[in-house]
């Protein structure tokens, strides 16, 4: 069976015509046969057009923002804030150490700009209402207010973070901890505040804190919030370190709280990882046609270790991250990274472009479904279109 | 299964019957209208200009919907970063961008070869404005006294010249020579162009100074002006205040302002010029006390000047909302898109059918004066269909008296380009002019013309 729906929007309302193989349906017959209102909301048109235009950034209004929204489109909203002092509230545990009544440390940091990359989704309710959730969120310090997209972020060193900046979602008791929020894109912003501000946090992830032990060298160490206050043992800690132990981020937010906010946007911060850790980024490295060329520019021999399965039968593996593809010749691993990272033993900052083209490959279905074949997205078109074509199957059968 | 979407589409027996509907409410847009458009005008004659309204009418695969939709709502990484304060923006793409208070130097004549300089605060500013580039002369600019906290904040329109009562622009001819930067710009550069522009593009005392029922009621003395110390107050700046704070002027310049003429212009530049004497003598934390008491003394005070909240502003938006996109836009997007994307050859016969209406355009008087673009001529019109490779496929329809016309187009669809007609629908007559001629003017009557051109093109898919 055919169906050609031919839908018309004019004011005051839309008319439907439904054309079922070669009969045709006149819009009285069918829009008296559908629930009065029912069709009022559906604009698929609406929707494509915009889609062609591109440039309508929200598919409804975003209630009233907080300034510093600086972009919105495709379930994503950047959005910095200025300078200020903010309280962070720490439990020094893991979180299945923690008991009731633990004590929280609190600091009150002097924190620079900031920049928030928030992934939000979308659920239409049964009214067909667009219902706004945050999904993820990245962050990072900035020296200067966001001027371009090829501008450079840097590693927020406070806990839970990982260090490629995204936050690691809090655990809420009550799904009121979601709801309370409204269901737009202010929503969304307000809810990703909090994730970072007033959710606590403990020591479940520390890699991003330590960044600032590891990262710079006695010179530039000076120009942190770290000053000179505190001289970390250098043996406590090397590039291959995950985790902070408390004493020393007590030592570090202590320091940081010393900073006058007037002169928190001249320090220095740590380089973010692509990686969730660095530790990743450098299996990456690793598997990557890098180090074979560092291999022929010192005259090694690239040799892997062989994969064997349970009946010992040598195979090549062809898992990027197995053990088995780390070079089994002994080489200067330091130097390799120096030589990768331009002299430096840690990746040149991100920019926002890229902290947003790593979210988008790596947290957004669309984005690598994509790469393969074209998709449906817009589940409102979809559901609309569907809605349509069922409801009118429905009424015609 | 095929969708097959109509938009604001429309056959001849309809288009004619909707047309004399609109003859009897009014000057009403219905007939483009969609479901959101419901702004009533008011009757009034102005002179015929044919404007290009796009009825659009789509054909194509439920599919080819999908994939172009899915497409545009892929991620990327080429954002169009926005102004810093955003505060809100509307399923309409309106933006509405806040500006905390600045000061402005402000240089006007109070005669000829005689200009005054002095400075101003310029309040908190909200200025809503729309990213397509149709609406340029939407865009509107409100005051107050402090910034968006909620949707009940009362904003006045911008008390600077060249302001409508609603808060619109009314920008000089200058802006026309952004038409093309502002069509291709993000929306940082957009407000740049329009904010700027209006700020520093000079004004002029066209427009009655939005503040003149509040001099006005000052003048007749309402009592209610005693519950407004501050407004009070300004009202009494003397000469020599004025003078302390702007030590270049001498009393008798500025007592020059106080004087009252008949001329309206001259009144009105006498006014500007008193208001922006009186501003310059207030500090900022004055300045926003001002504009807090001209907010509270509107709203219970009835002189014909209202404020408006946040929420009635962004109704006024949208009531004001007529389309997101122009003809021109619409042809060189969908070239565009269909070519860049290459839809799968299965769809190789997708078509699309573009009907324009070409109607007089009554909007406000606001747009004429602003010698924007908005006549074309029939040459134009076929030029540029043409050009993107379109047919004139039929003349559909036409209603109360120009049949005559209708005809002669009709006609000239297949010589397309060498002529153009000017129709007079009091006289029913029809002129040829030549091929310069702009086919906009001559007629007295408002409205009654539609012509609607159904233009086909098929789109043939290279992969």
């Amino acid at each position: 069976m055919s169906i050609d729906i031919l839908t018309r929007y004019c004011y005051p309302s839309p008319h439907v015509q439904v054309k079922v193989d070669s009969d045709l349906y006149s819009d009285k017959i069918i829009f008296d046969k559908i629930q009065d209102g029912y069709l009022k909301e559906i604009n698929p048109f609406n929707d494509f057009i915009k889609s062609i235009f591109g440039e309508s950034s929200v598919e409804k209004s975003t209630g009233i923002l907080p300034p510093g929204v600086r972009y919105i489109s495709n379930g994503y909203v950047i959005y910095e804030r200025q300078p200020e002092y903010k309280n962070i509230f720490i439990v020094p545990k893991l979180i299945h150490d923690i008991g009731d009544n633990e004590q929280t440390y609190s600091f009150r940091l002097p924190i620079p700009w900031q920049l928030y990359i928030i992934q939000y989704t979308t659920v239409v309710d049964d009214d067909n209402n667009k219902l706004y959730y945050p999904s993820n969120v990245k962050f990072h310090f900035m020296k200067e207010s966001l001027h371009s997209v090829d501008q450079e972020v840097y590693l927020a060193p406070l806990s839970n973070f990982y260090t490629d900046g995204m936050l690691c979602r809090p655990m809420f008791s009550s799904m009121e901890d979601t709801e309370r929020y409204t269901k737009d894109i202010s929503g969304v912003i307000q809810a990703a505040y909090d994730w970072i501000w007033n959710c606590g946090s403990n020591l479940d992830l520390t890699e991003s804190c330590l960044q600032m032990f590891t990262q710079f060298n006695d010179v530039d160490i000076k120009h942190t919030v770290l000053g000179t206050m505190f001289n970390i043992n250098p043996s406590r800690y090397n590039i291959h370190s995950y985790y902070a132990n408390y004493q020393d981020l007590d030592c570090l937010f202590k320091a940081w709280e010393l900073v006058p906010l007037h002169e928190i946007s001249n320090k220095l911060w740590p380089t973010n990882s692509k990686e969730h850790n660095f530790a990743n980024d450098r299996k990456l490295l690793t598997s990557s046609q890098l180090l074979l060329d560092y291999f022929d520019t010192v005259g090694i021999d690239a040799v892997y270790d062989q994969h064997y399965d349970d009946d010992d039968i040598e195979y090549q593996c062809d898992e990027d991250f197995c053990s088995c593809r780390i070079p089994a010749n002994s080489f200067d691993y330091k130097e390799f990274l120096t030589k990768v990272y331009n002299g430096k033993m840690y990746p040149p900052p991100l920019t926002l472009k890229d902290s947003l083209a790593l979210m988008y490959e790596k947290f957004d279905p669309r984005y690598s479904y994509y790469q393969r074949q074209a998709y449906i997205t817009d589940r409102t078109v979809k559901n609309n279109l569907s809605g349509i074509e069922s409801k009118i199957l429905h009424q015609t059968a | 299964m095929t969708i097959f979407y109509q938009y604001n589409s429309l056959n001849e027996n309809q288009l004619i019957n909707s047309t004399i509907q609109f003859g009897a409410v009014n000057n009403c847009l219905s007939v483009i209208s969609n479901n959101i458009l419901s702004k009533e005008y008011e009757e009034k004659y102005l002179p015929l200009m044919f404007f290009m309204k796009f009825d659009s009418s789509y054909s194509h695969s439920t599919k080819d919907l999908y994939t172009v939709s899915n497409k545009k709502s892929i991620p990327n990484t080429d954002l169009q970063i926005y102004p810093i304060a955003v505060r809100y923006i509307d399923d309409l793409n309106t933006y509405y961008i806040e500006r905390p208070p600045f000061k402005k130097e402000i240089s006007f004549n109070i005669k000829k070869n005689r200009a005054i300089k002095t400075s101003i605060w310029i309040p908190w500013t909200l200025t809503a404005l729309s990213a397509s580039p149709d609406y340029i002369s939407h865009t509107r600019l409100y005051f107050s006294n402090s910034c968006l906290n909620n949707e009940l904040d009362k904003y006045v329109p911008a008390f600077t010249p060249n302001i409508y009562q609603d808060g619109r622009i009314c920008f000089s001819n200058s802006l026309e020579s952004y038409n093309d930067l502002y069509s291709n710009s993000e929306i940082r550069l957009k407000y740049n162009i329009i904010f700027n522009e209006y700020m520093n593009g000079g004004w002029n005392v066209d427009l009655s100074p939005i503040f003149k029922p509040l001099c006005n009621a000052f003048d007749s003395k309402n009592k209610l002006f005693k519950n407004f110390p501050i407004l009070d107050k300004f009202f009494n700046i003397s000469s020599k205040e004025i003078s302390d704070a702007n030590p270049d002027l001498n009393i008798k310049t500025i007592d020059s302002a106080f004087a009252y003429s008949d001329d309206y212009y001259v009144q009105s530049r006498r006014m500007y010029t008193l208001f922006f004497l009186r501003l310059s003598t207030l500090s900022l934390e004055e300045t926003l006390s001002f504009y807090q008491q001209v907010i509270e003394f509107l709203d219970i005070a009835d002189i014909g000047l209202e404020t408006k909240s946040f929420q009635q502003i962004l109704l006024n938006s949208k009531l004001n909302y007529q389309s997101t996109f122009s003809y021109s836009q619409l042809f060189d997007k969908i070239d565009t898109i269909l070519n860049s994307d290459k839809i799968d050859k299965n769809y190789h016969d997708f078509s699309g059918t573009l009907k324009i209406i070409i109607k007089n355009y009554e909007n406000t008087s606001s747009m004429l004066h602003n010698n924007q673009p908005l006549s074309i001529s029939l040459k134009q019109l076929v030029d540029n269909i043409s050009n993107h490779g379109y047919k004139l496929e039929a003349v559909v329809c036409n209603s109360l008296g120009a049949e005559m016309l209708l005809t002669i187009i009709s006609n000239k669809i297949n010589n397309i380009g060498t002529s153009i007609v000017e129709c007079d629908l009091d006289n029913k007559t029809i002129t040829y002019l030549d091929e310069n001629s702009l086919f906009n003017h001559s007629l007295t009557q408002a409205y009654t013309s539609y012509i609607s051109l159904n233009i086909k093109r098929s789109y043939d898919y290279v992969d």
